[in-house]
């Protein structure tokens, strides 16, 4: 994770652009992060901030625009299919609807298998073994689930069946897209969990996607906040929360509500929504809600600069630690 | 905008006295293919005029079908319901349809979770709004066009005069929200009962809406019943928190007293569960292992007592009844082994750990 | 809104186009020549040379069309070779009949459907509801050929309800006795339409009737007919509309069956005749108008799904 060794996935300058009637949307308007090995970054922001479009883009589920992504030194924008598709067996992607995502007529077992049966790496015993392994890793039986379909599951075992499947290549990366957000408190808690056990023993890099503060904050060693298509503020998970630099960081913060009744209900709380992303504001994104705003925010995009030691952050007048 | 407000009557302090609502024993039972399914079992509680009383639970855990209960608003021809609902001096269970009609959008009303689906999607706001001040008050088209006018703009609605004129899918997700806030308030309901109001939306939105719900509470002197999954969302805008799990409630208490002293452990475990911003990151959350029962074939004692780390044998057998706290006679639990006596010393609350 | 449909009225005008395109090409390969039906068999080739050259026949097809074409935009669609009556004039006598079928058959059909499909989704699977989808399966069964061919026997020979074959009046004659002559061939018209809109709008009722918006709206205090009429019809009945514009070609065409085989002299009998006779500027002229008010009614249908639904117009 220290400065010196290379990334594991390298984002450089992505944009994602949609056409919407004869308008362009642009859902992704450059931005560059770097994941390292073993490390999870948190990626929050409110809906239509983009997050879920770079989530997608790096898997190339999205077509990125323009930009790069790099695993482990290996460009993925600008693969051909094929390559494309290898490439893919170190990068798998979980998605939030754990039910819809799992194939209604298959068994658990062949659901599981599908990556080993379309690279035909494994088969007959090994096969077996190897998918009886990543279900007894999500913590399913795998006597008792393998031969049962989806709709026999609960929301949470999807969810466990999904994360089986994109382990059994082996992925150094995993991109997990809002993969709690349609659990129950409790649910959610034990795939967070899980997801934490299964980075340790795999050894996974993380990409954890998610509208949630305080999940996100659960399981990210860092967090990059998004809004707009852009990123607003990148710090350890820690420090974020703690001394958050940039004003819409600031205003999320406040505005989560926490389980204590003795925390304060006062809020920053943003007036408005977020502007249309077909004609973003010029200049900073936020700067139309954002109560520091100056002239300066509407005429220079803030590039994201570092204000500490791994703290980035993309605004004229941040607020700086003490 | 003041006058608008002046043809609605709010209720005279006179009036103020006695509880608003009285739910005694419910128990709502669906028929399904598979059997009958209880999903409220012998509910019973009091809600105050004004007061704010916040129902928490997991999927499945009743919450949704008790509010819809307490309005008498589900379907009747697989549902069958026992026990009392007495709203004023109007039972609520076995009324007829045109009694509870007199009552809906009147004196009691609801905002859905999902704006999306609660709103008409080919039915502009205006008629939305207005269809109930039309039937519940003597107000004619132009009066009801300007209250809805007024109402907007009191749920935040910036240039209402032409929002009004929008259908639904013109406006944001926030937006709708409040638009159904401002129906459910039409007719200045005596008891509001909000669904998940704020689930969909996001953190600044939800903060927004919450607020927003909370200071029409105080200024309209509303009794409100906010059900939600997430113990954040009532924690700072309720005065008694109810938590249900498998169609009972499990424990009832004031907000404070809820969250300072604690006394059922699937009310802990729900708490400890919730990632939270104030721990630091990677801490180990306790997780509920299991899942809720199946409600078509509950289980004979206490429904939490597979997924619970203190249950006896007496919890597996035999189902404990709400009883009173010793020190505080409105706090209510349901376990054989409360937290706070059973287990003193060894269980602290999740708050006395950080 | 404004652009939506300027979008769909130029849309419209293209198809004209093709559609008078098509028409045009299929009636000159109907085979037999129209020479030889006006001059009769026997006659001299110079004198058939003649006429063609007065038709204007023995210029190339493409210019025909064009000529053709630049008629109809002044009003002018020809005349029969063989009454002579000018093609508007057949028109103008002809159609106001198939309208008149049209419009009372769909009218009886809506006023069933609607209040059928209601009456059914409010208890589904309730004995109304069985009972009426039993009857409209069996009924869709049948084609309107077959029952016109029954209602005829029963209504008009065996009972005398209903006056039988060839006893068209005109409107402007005798109100009372034109009516009482297009009830029979208009109901077995409707019967078609009322089965396919109750099936569809009774389906789409009971979805509606299942939506939040739904909840939503009982929690204000509405009555349930109300409910019913203002909330939950108008987002069910789009594929009822989507099936009415389906019906058109359909409607049209068993209109010119009933027509046909009751003697009543609207389009389907004047075009069957024109058929027969080679009478091929009358085929265009009739087929071409048709095709308009079939496109006609289809944008409108178009236009109506905006206000049945304002998102569509958005889109």
């Amino acid at each position: 994770m220290s400065a010196e060794t290379a990334p594991l996935l390298s984002v450089k300058d992505l944009t994602v652009s949609f056409k919407k009637g004869r308008q362009v949307v642009q859902a992704v308007a450059g931005i560059s992060f770097d994941v390292y090995e073993g490390e999870t970054l948190g990626l929050v922001g409110e809906s239509g901030c983009g997050k879920s479009t770079t989530g997608r883009a790096i898997v190339r589920i999205e077509e990125p625009t323009s930009g790069e992504v790099l695993v482990a030194g290996k460009r993925l924008t600008g693969l051909g299919r094929g390559e494309l598709r290898r490439a893919r067996t170190s990068i798998q992607m979980i998605f939030q609807d754990p039910v819809s995502s799992l194939n209604p007529r298959r068994r658990v077992n062949d659901i599981v298998a599908e990556p080993i049966d379309i690279w035909k790496t494994e088969t007959g015993d090994q096969r077996a073994a190897t998918v009886r392994e990543m279900l007894e890793a999500v913590g399913l039986d795998p006597d008792v689930a393998g031969d049962r379909y989806p709709r026999e599951f609960s929301g949470g075992q999807c969810q466990r069946i999904s994360i089986a499947r994109a382990l059994v290549m082996k992925p150094k990366v995993l991109i997990c897209d809002e993969m709690v957000s349609a659990l129950d408190v409790s649910v959610q808690a034990q795939i967070l969990n899980l997801v934490e056990d299964l980075k340790a023993k795999y050894g996974l890099t993380l990409v954890f996607i998610a509208h949630d503060l305080a999940v996100v904050k659960n399981v990210s060693d860092r967090v990059a906040v998004m809004y707009l298509g852009r990123l607003c503020e990148v710090a350890p998970s820690d420090d974020l929360y703690a001394l958050p630099a940039h004003p819409y960081t600031q205003a999320l913060l406040s505005a989560v509500v926490e389980p204590d009744p003795e925390k304060a209900t006062s809020h920053v709380t943003l007036t408005g929504e977020p502007p249309s992303p077909i004609n973003p504001p010029s200049g900073c994104r936020f700067r139309t809600r954002c109560p520091s705003a100056q002239e300066r925010c509407a005429s220079e995009v803030p590039e994201l600069r570092e204000i500490a030691p791994r703290h980035q952050v993309a605004c004229h007048f941040p607020t700086l630690r003490p | 905008m003041s006058n608008e407000q002046s043809s609605i009557a709010f209720p005279s302090t006179e009036e103020l006295s006695g509880p608003l609502l009285r739910v005694k024993d419910l128990r709502t039972t669906f028929s399904t293919p598979r059997g009958s399914l209880t999903a409220v079992d012998g509910v019973s509680f009091e809600l105050g005029r004004g007061e704010t009383l916040g129902i928490v639970g997991e999927s499945g855990s009743g919450k949704t079908v008790l509010a819809r209960s307490v309005m008498g608003l589900l379907p009747r021809s697989n549902t069958t319901q026992t026990g009392s609902i007495l709203f004023e001096e109007t039972e609520i269970v076995g009324a007829q349809e045109a009694t509870l009609r007199e009552i809906w959008g009147a004196k009691i009303a609801m905002v859905f979770q999902d704006p999306m689906t609660s709103l008409n999607p080919v039915v502009r706001i205006q008629r939305q709004i207005t269809e109930s001040l039309r039937l519940h008050t003597s107000m004619d088209r132009a009066e009801a066009k300007a209250t809805a006018i007024s109402l907007l703009s009191q749920v935040g609605i910036p240039s209402p005069a032409e929002r009004v004129r929008a259908y639904p899918f013109q406006l944001s997700g926030g937006m709708r929200q409040r638009v159904t806030i401002a129906i459910a308030l039409a007719c200045s309901p005596r008891l509001l009962l909000a669904d998940e109001p704020t689930t969909g939306l996001d953190v600044t939105v939800q903060a927004q809406i919450l607020d927003l719900l909370s200071s029409l509470q105080s200024a309209r002197q509303m009794a409100v019943i906010l059900v939600t999954h997430d113990l954040g969302v009532v924690a700072t805008r309720t005065d008694r928190i109810a938590v249900m799990y498998a169609g009972h409630i499990v424990e009832m208490a004031s907000t404070k007293r809820l969250f300072a002293s604690m006394a059922m452990p699937y009310t802990q475990a729900l708490l400890r569960s919730t990632p939270r911003i104030s721990q630091p990151s990677h801490t180990r959350l306790i997780a509920i292992d299991g899942r809720p029962p199946d409600l078509i074939n509950p289980p004979s004692g206490c429904a939490f007592a597979p997924r619970c780390t203190y249950a006896t044998d007496q919890c597996r057998s035999e189902r404990p009844p709400l009883r009173t706290a010793p020190e505080d006679p409105t706090h209510l639990f349901a376990c054989w082994n409360p937290l706070q006596t059973g287990n003193a010393g060894s269980i602290t609350t999740a708050k006395g750990e950080n | 809104m404004a652009k939506f449909l300027l979008k769909r009225l130029l849309a419209l005008m293209g198809i004209l186009l093709l559609v008078s395109l098509g028409i045009f090409m299929l009636v000159h390969l109907l085979p037999g020549d129209p020479t030889t039906t006006i001059l009769g068999p026997n006659n001299t080739a110079h004198n058939r040379a003649v006429l063609m050259q007065q038709l204007g026949l023995n210029k190339p097809i493409w210019s025909q069309y064009f000529l053709w074409l630049g008629n109809i935009f002044h009003g002018n669609l020809g005349q029969s070779f063989i009454t002579h009556q000018t093609v508007t004039n057949t028109l103008a006598n002809a159609f106001p009949i198939d309208l008149e079928l049209i419009v009372i058959s769909q009218v009886v059909a809506l006023s069933v459907s609607i209040p059928l499909a209601i009456a059914s989704a409010k208890k589904p699977n309730g004995l109304l509801d069985r009972v009426s989808t039993t009857t409209s399966f069996a009924l869709l069964a049948l084609p309107p050929f077959i029952i016109i061919v029954f209602a005829v026997l029963i209504f008009s020979i065996h009972f005398h309800v209903f006056p039988g074959p060839g006893s068209y009046v005109p409107f402007s004659q005798d109100p009372i006795s034109n009516l009482h002559t297009m009830i029979l061939p208009s109901l077995v018209l409707a019967i078609g339409s009322v089965v396919i809109y109750f099936r569809l709008l009774r389906g789409d009722l009971i979805t509606t009737l299942q939506e939040e918006f739904i909840v939503m709206a009982r929690s204000k205090g509405l009555s349930n007919r109300y409910i019913m009429w203002r909330h939950a019809l108008r987002p069910s009945s789009l594929s009822l509309l989507a099936a009415a514009g389906l019906n058109i070609g359909g409607l049209v065409a068993g209109a010119f069956v009933v027509e046909f085989l009751l003697a009543i002299p609207g389009l389907g009998y004047a075009l069957v005749n024109s058929i027969q006779q080679v009478d091929y500027l009358a085929v265009q002229g009739v087929t071409l108008f048709v095709a308009v008010v079939v496109v006609v009614l289809n944008f409108i249908i178009d236009f109506l799904f905006t206000i049945v639904d304002p998102r569509i117009a958005r889109e």
